[in-house]
């Protein structure tokens, strides 16, 4: 376990070293998605001058879930891009050096690829979540924990699509856009989904998961939603973490194109 | 003495299941499968220290079992032991005893310089930061490689990101060394260097080397023993120098003559007095003035009788008889052994299925 937490570390420090090597792209590429994210703020400030409760949905509402999810979305992207390039790995044979090294093989897949995004979102999110806690007077005691549990579910969702990536050639595409619009509903209000819809947003597409019932607990203070979200999140990992290594079984038969020699 | 065993393999089977082509909506609702076998019964061992060259044309089989071999995937059905280790079980354990080079695909990083690559694998590897610096010196000292290391990878030449490779997988000193096909794009030179690097490495460490190559100059500059494999099926197992002697029943000889040109038109009929010689025991495959190449077929006749019948039309200043390239003989090999098994026989692959293999 040791000789695993030392590799997971040096393999972090090398991905931000090679971010720093890429620093210039990554800087402007934190601006524009600064501009990008923005862009909806308006938007919300209208709709909320018109009518500051929506169902029960209010801008603080708004903004502390956009803020987790972007900053989930943000620190998935930058420390571990490589779970959203699985696909394009799987195709192109990569995982072929994994599997011939002595660790995991989902840690090397995950932190071996960086890509210059995900800053933006973290500075904008973070940037948010302070905000809400200055502005509303919310507790940013259990912060640290909101985000980590909000960072597990996105992980899990975003490894959980690309491992279908074992069985569907070039599914690369396909992955991205259901990694975005996992994001996509996390961030939209909660009273949309009633019924059903809320059964599959906490179970099934646990999209509710990584944001919504950390906000739930932040505003109500019933900490059984918070042991709700943690469990939730342990247990979707422990789900994504099970179907990619049946995909890897999949790959190491040979059955799969880009695989055979 | 007894050599020690590092590489058993015992009947390899390994078949791949491959989707039909048949029509859109059909294989979209209905797939239908077959299964192409791509390593047939394969058996063979390699002695610890020994450079072994894997040779094949594509669709042969030969990165299936190297794949196999190092722990990539596992075999439908058959016995390895890669020093002791089964790879499919034993893949982690294992690791640390192999050392493996991909050719056409790197495992440095792109925007980094190869140095923090070889850190990397060094947690990877659980080496102590002493027992690292020192075999970093002695290897990038080894391979001339000190001011390679320090640029980022992306700024290096094919030749120069192939060293870095090769020090990357035998930074933790393995005992095998898998390496498929390493000089893969690379000019003459680099080649070479390559070639001689990785004979250098084996020789001082005792590495066994198992190499795959389309180049017939990696295994005769590299190896010592030769294992041709085609349709998964393992064609021959020997000394480099003897698939010469084996298989080579040809002689190239070139005559330097006092003649401007002799009458050669003649040839087969001169020296058909040999019992059983036909019209293509003897080739000219180069005429210019003073200048003869002839292709001899030396299990149709004697290169004494050809050379006997030369010299009754002239007097020689120099004369060279060579075997033909290594590249001929590897196809002839194929071509005897397509001979013996011909194509299309069930689960062999298809032209269009070796593209896959």
């Amino acid at each position: 376990m040791a000789a695993e937490l030392r590799y997971f570390w040096a393999l972090l420090c090398m991905s931000f070293k090679s971010l720093a090597a890429q620093r210039s792209a990554l800087i402007v590429r934190a601006c524009l998605a600064l501009v990008n994210h923005c862009a909806y703020f308006p938007v919300w400030y209208i709709i909320f001058s018109l009518s500051p409760d929506i169902m029960g949905w209010t801008m603080q509402h708004a903004l502390f879930t956009y803020g987790l999810c972007i900053v989930s979305l943000g620190t998935v992207s930058l420390i571990a891009f490589g779970l959203r390039t699985i696909p394009e790995q799987i195709d192109h044979g990569e995982f072929d050096a994994y599997l011939t090294l002595p660790r995991p093989v989902l840690i090397s897949a995950a932190l071996s690829s960086p890509k210059n995004s995900g800053l933006g979102e973290i500075i904008l999110g973070l940037g948010l979540l302070i905000f809400c806690h200055i502005h509303y007077g919310s507790s940013l005691l259990f912060l640290p924990l909101l985000i980590i549990i909000g960072c597990v579910i996105f992980a899990s969702s975003v490894l959980f699509f690309a491992t279908i990536g074992f069985w569907i050639k070039q599914f690369y595409g396909s992955a991205d856009e259901m990694y975005f619009n996992f994001n996509l509903l996390a961030n939209r209000p909660a009273p949309i989904f009633t019924g059903a819809l809320q059964f599959i947003a906490l179970t099934f597409v646990p999209v509710s998961l990584m944001a919504r019932v950390s906000v739930d607990y932040v505003m109500t203070h019933h900490l059984i939603l918070l042991v709700y979200a943690v469990i939730g999140a342990v247990a979707y990992a422990f789900i994504a973490v099970s179907f990619f290594h049946i995909g890897l079984r999949r790959y190491e038969s040979g059955s799969r194109f880009g695989v055979r020699g | 003495m007894v050599m020690e065993r590092s590489v058993i393999v015992e009947n390899l089977n390994k078949s791949f299941k491959v989707k039909k082509k048949s029509g859109f909506l059909k294989t979209l609702f209905t797939p239908e499968y077959r299964q192409l076998q791509a390593v047939d019964g394969i058996s063979f061992h390699l002695n610890q220290g020994e450079r072994v060259a894997f040779v094949g044309p594509n669709g042969a089989g030969k990165s299936t079992t190297i794949k196999i071999l190092s722990g990539i995937l596992f075999p439908d059905d058959g016995h390895v032991q890669i020093d002791g280790f089964v790879p499919w079980i034993d893949r982690r354990k294992m690791a640390y005893r192999i050392g493996t080079v991909f050719g056409q695909r790197s495992q440095l990083w792109y925007h980094l310089p190869a140095r923090d690559t070889f850190e990397l694998l060094s947690y990877a590897y659980e080496m102590s930061r002493a027992d690292f610096a020192a075999r970093m010196r002695y290897l990038t000292g080894a391979f001339a490689a000190e001011e390679i290391i320090e640029k980022p990878v992306r700024q290096l030449s094919l030749g120069e990101r192939m060293r870095c490779e090769i020090i990357a997988s035998l930074l933790h000193r393995p005992r095998i060394l898998f390496l498929d096909e390493p000089t893969v794009g690379l000019d003459v030179v680099s080649k070479g260097v390559i070639r001689d690097l990785i004979k250098q490495t084996s020789e001082q460490d005792g590495t066994t080397v198992l190499l795959t190559s389309h180049d017939t100059g990696d295994m005769e500059r590299v190896c010592d023993r030769v294992i041709v494999i085609d349709h998964g099926h393992l064609v021959t197992d020997r000394p480099v120098k003897e698939l010469r002697s084996g298989f080579i029943r040809q002689k190239v000889m070139a005559l330097t003559m006092k003649a401007e040109h002799i009458d050669f038109s003649m040839r087969n009929a001169a020296i058909a007095g040999a019992e059983g010689v036909n019209g293509r025991a003897v080739e000219v495959m180069e005429t210019q003035p003073y200048f003869l190449k002839l292709k001899i077929d030396t299990s149709q006749i004697l290169v004494e009788t050809v050379l006997q019948h030369v010299m009754t039309q002239t007097s020689l200043t120099d004369i060279t008889i060579e075997d033909p390239p290594m590249e001929d003989i590897i196809t002839s090999i194929y071509a005897q052994n397509k001979a013996v098994r011909p194509t299309g026989a069930s689960g062999s692959p298809s032209p269009q299925d070796t593209a896959l293999l």
